[in-house]
Parts: C-alpha cells; structure tokens; sequence
C-alpha cells in the first residue's frame, strides 16, 4: 500500500484507486443546494396568533349568542305550552288591570284633569293612590320544568343544546385564559416563589 | 437551537477525543461566514460549495444512501438557521461536523426502523455490489476510521483536506487513515477467505 497516496493523492496505489473507483457511486453530487428557508421564516408573524385567537374567540362568541337565543325561544315555547293563553286571563294590552277608586271631583278638578290627564294627582284631589293588584305568583322555572311534558325529541334537543352551550363556554374560558396569559402567570409565581 | 448544535459552537469533538483547534489563522471559511453575517448570501453557497462533501460523508458513514442527500441538505438548512449564534467563524467546519453527527443520530431516533437493501441482489449489477460490500465493511468499523475513510476512498478528499475541514488534527487523520485502511483490508480478506 502506498501510504503517499494514500495521504496525499501522490503517486499512485491499484489497490487504493480500485477501491476510489468502486465507491464513486457514493461520491456526492454537487448542484443540488439545499432549500433555503427565507419564506417560511417570515411568514411567521406575532399578530398571527393574536389574529388566530380574535377569530376563535369571535366563533365562540357568535355560537353563544346564537345558542343563548335557542335557549331562550325553546324556554319560551315550554313556558308558553303549559300557561293559558294571555286573553284568558286579562283583555289584549293589559296583564295587570288597574283599580281605581276614584271620588267625586269637583267640577274645577274635572277640567284640570281633563287638560291634563297625565299629571300626578295633586294633595287637594281625592283620589286615592293606584293601587295594583298583586299579581299572582309567577311559579319559577326550575319549579315548572318538571311539570313541562317533554316528547322524547324535545328532551334530546335540549340536552344537546346543553352540552353545545357547556362545550362553548369551557372553549371561552381557555380563549380567555389564553389572552390574560393565566399560564405565563402562573409560571412566573412560581418562579418568584423559587 | 438543539442542546447538541450548541455544544459544537463550544468544543470541537474528533471521533477519538477532544481537539481545540481554536488557534487556527482566519481561512476562507472564517472569512465566508464573516461574510455570511453581513448579509452576503452568497457566500453561504459558497460554504455549500466547499463543505458539502465532507458533511456528505459524514452522514453517509450512518445513515442508509438513500437517506443522505435529505439529511445533508437538512445539515445545511440548520447551519443557515444558526450560523449567526457561531461564536469563532474558524470553527464552522468542526461545527458542522457536530450538527451532520447529530442529525445522523436524530435519523434513527425519530425514523421507523428500516433495513437496506442486501449486498447482492438477485439480478444486481456484481460492481454494485461489490461497492455495497465495501461501504459495509467500513461503516462496520469504529467512528474514528470510518469517516476519514469514507471522506478519503468516497470523496476523495486528502488528509490535509480532511484535517481542515473536520478540525481534526492532522496527525489524527493520517493515524485513523492508516489504521482505518489495514482494518478494512483484514475485513475485505477475512470475508473473501469465509466464502
């Protein structure tokens, strides 16, 4: 074995330039360079994230809203299913009907209230304070929702509707979360209390 | 930055020990990254240009060919990303000896276990194979031999390219070039005796 050749490429050595030969196949190929990142590395921006977080938070926002108002017709609907109608209990336009008992005006405070019909009574007039009729107890909803027969179709929907309010409110939190950075804080408490 | 990129910004490892090369007078190399740092982009595919093959070599000591052209590209794609954190631009070669050992060693942590390819073939071309059986026997030999090996018979580097490039010292190559060869010699005889 020629140890210059080897070494130094001088001289010469079969065996040596057999083996170079043998393994030219493995030689690297130049001209392939490789890729370079100028690109993708800009494109990464900080407002990106926040930009992320605002439409999340917005999606959210707009799935609660939009579920808040479900919420609020299916209650209205079963609320309604059960009570009598308005009309049965009191005329259109008046739930609380009014009671007064008015006395004799004379015949002056007769024009002042025909002027002013409006007004607050004055001391001189005898008419006695409004009085209102005490309304009957409104039966709170936790209170009517077992009475409500619900078909078995309702009563899936509401429990679904439930959980999609459960699920966009836990989502909301951890938007929320994220924007007042409660994880960055807590990091850094611990940290101060090392 | 990954923990082992950084450690080669620090030390300079050779395959048989630790070797401080740091006094080295400013080269080319040094004078291309400085380059590189200004802003000068194309004194980064000049630094391709002249370090390609040995981090070519480098891997291909480890990792299946197939596998090779990615990783060097993936080699230089990281020394582009932290060559700006490269405290002494004189030791970017060792640098990036360290960075192409380590993306080798990352290889096989992260890739499914693969196998390569018999050395003969059915139906293979017996030059190919034979070239298969000698790449074998070196990658079968200790990290200090293989690589100024695989650097010296495949990409025809010379010793004092090899010491240049690697931050190896010299005498270290010539030492690990001589023993390296009489080790592949017995492997290549001791295998044409077994058959």
């Amino acid at each position: 074995m020629n140890k210059e050749y080897l070494l130094e490429k001088t001289g010469g050595d079969p065996e040596i330039e057999g083996l170079e030969s043998l393994l030219a196949v493995y030689r690297f190929e130049p001209g392939r360079a490789p890729v370079l990142p100028a690109e993708t590395t800009e494109m990464r921006r900080p407002w990106f994230g926040w930009l992320r977080f605002s439409v999340a938070a917005g999606a959210a926002a707009v799935a609660v809203f939009a579920g808040l108002l479900a919420y609020g017709r299916i209650e209205k609907l079963l609320l309604n299913a059960d009570r009598p109608a308005i009309s049965e209990v009191a005329p259109p336009g008046r739930t609380l009907p009014l009671l007064v008992e008015p006395s004799q005006p004379s015949d002056s405070e007769r024009s002042i209230a025909a002027v002013d019909l409006g007004t607050v009574p004055s001391r001189r007039t005898n008419v006695q304070p409004i009085r209102y009729r005490k309304p009957a107890a409104t039966p709170s909803i936790e209170k009517r929702r077992p009475q409500v027969a619900l078909t078995k179709r309702e009563k899936y929907a509401y429990n679904q509707l439930m959980v999609a309010l459960y699920i966009t409110g836990t989502k909301l939190k951890v938007v929320q979360d994220t924007i007042d950075r409660v994880d960055d804080k807590t990091d850094e408490r611990a940290n101060n209390e090392k | 930055m990954p923990q082992g990129e950084a450690a080669a910004e620090a030390f300079v490892f050779s395959p048989k020990g630790v070797v401080e090369n740091s006094a080295a007078p400013a080269t080319r190399e040094s004078e291309l990254v400085e380059r590189f740092r200004t802003g000068d982009e194309e004194a980064f595919a000049e630094l391709y240009r002249q370090f390609s093959p040995m981090v070519h070599g480098i891997v291909l000591a480890r990792v299946p060919r197939d596998e090779v052209q990615d990783i060097v590209q993936d080699v230089f794609l990281a020394a582009y990303r932290n060559l700006k954190g490269l405290r002494d631009s004189r030791l970017f070669g060792p640098w990036l000896v360290k960075i192409a050992r380590n993306r080798a060693a990352e290889f096989y942590r992260s890739s499914k276990p693969t196998e390569e390819l018999p050395e003969h073939i059915p139906g293979g071309r017996r030059r190919d194979n034979e070239a298969a059986e000698v790449l074998r026997a070196i990658r079968s030999l200790s990290d200090a031999y293989r690589e100024t090996l695989i650097l010296r018979l495949v990409e025809g580097m010379t010793a004092k390219e090899i010491a240049a490039q690697t931050g190896i010292k010299p005498e270290s190559v010539r030492v690990n070039l001589h023993r390296g060869m009489q080790m592949l010699r017995e492997k290549l005889g001791v295998r044409e005796v077994q058959r």
